[in-house]
């Protein structure tokens, strides 16, 4: 019994330190990683951003925003910090996070759609915050969601198991040897899609003609609202922003007018303007999107353009 | 708790150190404790179903005492009967209640006399077909006089809910693991020390074979009609090594544990895939299952004596009772069918004993022979592997129909090469150590060192952390 209790002891040394020396490698290296997951983060908790102009919510930020199509009609440092997958709860606490290592913007953008207020319960894209657990918004934030056990916070590596490519692009980091190249100055967090309409409206309309209904979170609903609260406060300038959707999809969302005059109660109860693109004639025409919900390139740079004219009178304004 | 979890890391030792340490040389007390850690083990899952392990525990251990004790005739059948009802009474009710109230309204539908039926929305106790076979088990073997009533219950109720083996296997005959709650159990360091490799060996089948091909087969299972050919082929062979990994991959680990209290499990899966026709396939497979249905009811029915009527009856019912306790669908039935009909032309040539012995032992390769002979077994398998995955018999006719398509002889849509490489890798680990008990199996006599050895562990951990699928569930847990 001795000799096997000494063994499986120093076995598992070994592997701890095995662990242990794995989290530090993949750990590290996805720290200075510039493969898209891992690189806005990392730029963002090197407080490398330091933008004016914010560009905040979900894919619908992330794809449809050109930051330096922004910065060239405003004359800005714009930064697009969408964040695929996740409603406003995600996306407060990611601003939270740029706003904890980056000077404060002049302007937020902020994006709305119908699921913003939506909380989903699993943790979509899990890897993107694995290297980032030392940080306390983040550590946080990831316990409120499914995906993560308590021991994926205290054990070494654990949170790791299974994640492949988020392990082998820290271990080729870490060695300097990734080949994984982002053009962040290029897009600055925008994230374009030069994509075709993909036809999955379409298997959607075949398959649920009653549509479906978006549960919106009061806990979401509350934390919007002191968001613009405390960013006014600030004297940091909210706009929100509903993107063009593809029109015929619209009907499928059974309260979307709910939802919309939701946002209009906001807006006007904050007094923040909301430009609301929904009703666009480009949102009848597939050719700009390659899903029903998303702008592709195409259409995600005309959108910009028109954006960036409509906001000049809220930055110029504010920079004043 | 699942084999597979942090939680069960933590679990195990505590409970190793507390049998070894502080109740050593103490029986009762190390039964006591593992009759505790089997209640905390199943509780973890849902602490409500502990009742009816409980109540079996209690009702088989007095059925038991009962059987041995009644003089007449008459009052052991009643107490033998009462023990099969119960048993199978909460079997019947959690596992097939709704098949069989939906299928007796589709026999009235057809017959014109649409009924409607409730469908009660019943939670299935992980496990239960297990404890359930284990249990009777031991009220048929008292009653049979092959074994004398346990006398302490503790015992008893640690051998009805022993945590390595309660939820999936093996399924242990009371004349096999009861005994050894009763003996003083001593350490053994090469036991010991085999069960750890033996449950990294199953660990490493669970999560880097099982669950990755999970993925691919979920894939191709869930979308069939959107592929046809070589693809829906790869399917039914990741769907095979699936089902393999995960369930030889549990019955490794159950085995390895208990062998860390010092219990001796009976081996369940002997290299299967390298059966050369199905009557070894299934000497192979699900040993424990086969074995039990072979003694409890095989037998009991007259086995393969009699005419050959007697043996084809009794052939189609062992296995269609096979496919039965596998599920409430009628897709297991069809696969037990399938099997039976693989089995039964063995029987009748007398040819289901030709491959007793271990395939190409004492040789690195098998004879082309050999080779066509697993190929083909396999291939079979997987045929009804097909109707065991379904969600429906029309389904898996649909299914075979898209297979023979000119896109067999294409390549297919989904091609991960990474995991064909690891189960390639798996199976030449698998031939290589087919003639131990475990591929990891290293006896005090072999001359690797200890470098070597640990070496290969670290390798596989490595494998674990790297390949290891998402946390998923044991598919044998639903069973």
């Amino acid at each position: 019994m001795k000799s096997f209790l000494i063994k499986t002891i120093c076995f598992s040394l070994i592997v701890f330190f095995l662990l242990e020396s794995l989290e530090l490698i993949v750990t590290q290296g996805l720290k200075k990683s510039t493969a898209p997951h891992f690189v806005d983060w990392n730029h963002l908790f090197e407080g490398e951003i330091n933008a004016n102009i914010i560009i905040n919510g979900s894919s619908k930020a992330l794809v449809h925003i050109s930051s330096t199509i922004i910065d060239s009609a405003l004359n800005a440092d714009a930064y697009n910090l969408g964040v695929n997958g996740y409603g406003f709860y995600l996306q407060n606490s990611k601003y939270t996070a740029y706003s904890e290592y980056n000077t404060p913007p002049k302007l937020i953008v902020q994006v709305i759609g119908n699921g913003t207020l939506q909380k989903r319960k699993d943790l979509y894209q899990l890897d993107q915050f694995l290297p980032y657990m030392d940080n306390k918004t983040i550590n946080k934030v990831t316990q409120d969601y499914i995906g993560l056990t308590k021991f994926d916070y205290y054990l070494p590596f654990i949170r790791y198991f299974g994640s492949r490519t988020a392990i082998k692009e820290g271990f080729l980091s870490f060695f300097n040897l990734s080949t994984t190249n982002d053009d962040f100055s290029k897009y600055k967090g925008y994230r374009p899609k030069d994509l075709e309409w993909d036809g999955t409206f379409e298997r959607f309309v075949k398959y649920s003609t009653n549509g479906y209904t978006i549960t919106l979170a009061d806990s979401s609903i509350q934390l919007f609202k002191q968001f613009i609260s405390e960013q006014q406060k600030k004297g940091i300038t909210v706009v929100l922003v509903y993107p063009p959707t593809y029109y015929p999809s619209q009907q499928y969302i059974n309260n979307r007018a709910k939802i919309m005059a939701l946002y209009h109660s906001i807006a006007e109860e904050y007094n923040v303007p909301l430009l609301d693109y929904s009703q666009e004639l480009m949102g009848k025409e597939k050719a700009y999107f390659y899903n029903s919900q998303h702008l592709n390139y195409k259409g995600a740079e005309i959108f910009t353009r028109k954006l960036a004219t409509d906001l000049k009178p809220y930055f110029s304004k504010n920079s004043n | 708790m699942l084999f597979n979890s942090i939680e069960f890391a933590i679990f195990l030792p505590i409970v190793f150190l507390l049998y070894w340490f502080p109740l050593k040389n103490q029986l009762k007390g190390q039964n006591l404790l593992l009759l505790a850690a089997s209640y905390v083990f199943y509780g973890w899952w849902d602490y409500r179903f502990l009742t009816l392990i409980a109540f079996s525990s209690v009702l088989d251990y007095f059925v038991g005492i009962k059987i041995h004790q009644a003089k007449e005739a008459i009052w052991r059948k009643f107490f033998l009967y009462l023990s099969i009802f119960v048993n199978l009474g909460f079997l019947g009710f959690f596992k097939y209640y709704n098949f069989f109230a939906t299928s007796f309204a589709d026999a009235f539908t057809l017959l014109g006399q649409p009924l409607e039926v409730e469908r009660l929305n019943i939670i299935l106790p992980i496990g239960i077909s297990f404890y359930t076979f284990q249990t009777l088990s031991y009220s048929i073997d008292i009653y049979k006089k092959k074994l004398l009533p346990s006398k302490d219950f503790i015992s008893f109720a640690a051998f009805v809910s022993f945590f390595p083996q309660l939820v999936a296997g093996p399924i242990e005959r009371a004349t096999n693991l009861l005994p050894q709650f009763a003996k003083k159990r001593t350490f053994d360091y090469n036991s010991a020390v085999d069960g750890l490799r033996q449950i990294l060996w199953g660990l490493f089948k669970k999560v880097v074979i099982a669950d990755n091909c999970a993925i691919y087969a979920n894939q191709i299972f869930n979308n069939y009609l959107d592929y046809s050919g070589s693809t829906l082929v790869l399917g039914t062979v990741f769907f095979a090594f699936q089902i393999y990994g995960d369930f030889s991959g549990y019955s490794d680990m159950a085995i390895g544990t208990a062998r860390l209290f010092g219990f001796k499990l009976m081996r369940n899966f002997a290299f299967p895939y390298f059966s050369r026709d199905i009557a070894e396939f299934w000497r192979r497979w699900h040993i424990s299952l086969t074995i039990w249905f072979r003694d409890y009811l095989y037998i009991p029915l007259g086995g393969s004596k009699g005419g050959t009527l007697n043996k084809i009856r009794n052939t189609f019912i062992i296995f269609l009772v096979s496919g039965f306790w596998h599920g409430a669908n009628w897709t297991f039935i069809v696969w037990g069918f399938l099997n039976a009909c693989y089995f039964l032309p063995l029987m009748l040539l007398n040819k289901n004993k030709t491959h007793t012995d271990i395939v190409a032992a004492g040789r690195w390769f098998p004879s082309l022979l050999e080779f066509f002979q697993i190929l083909t077994t396999f291939s079979l398998n997987c045929v009804a592997w097909v109707f065991f995955r379904s969600d429906s018999i029309p389904r898996a006719g649909v299914y075979i129909r898209r297979v023979l398509t000119p896109e067999l002889f294409t390549l297919p849509k989904v091609l991960p090469t990474g995991l064909l490489c690891l189960i390639l890798f798996f199976i030449l680990i698998e031939w290589v150590g087919r003639e131990k008990e475990h591929p990891l199996e290293f006896s005090p006599s072999t001359s690797t060192t200890i470098g070597l050895r640990w070496g290969i562990y670290l390798t596989l951990i490595l494998f674990i952390l790297y390949f290891g699928a998402l946390k998923q569930e044991f598919i044998y847990f639903q069973f």
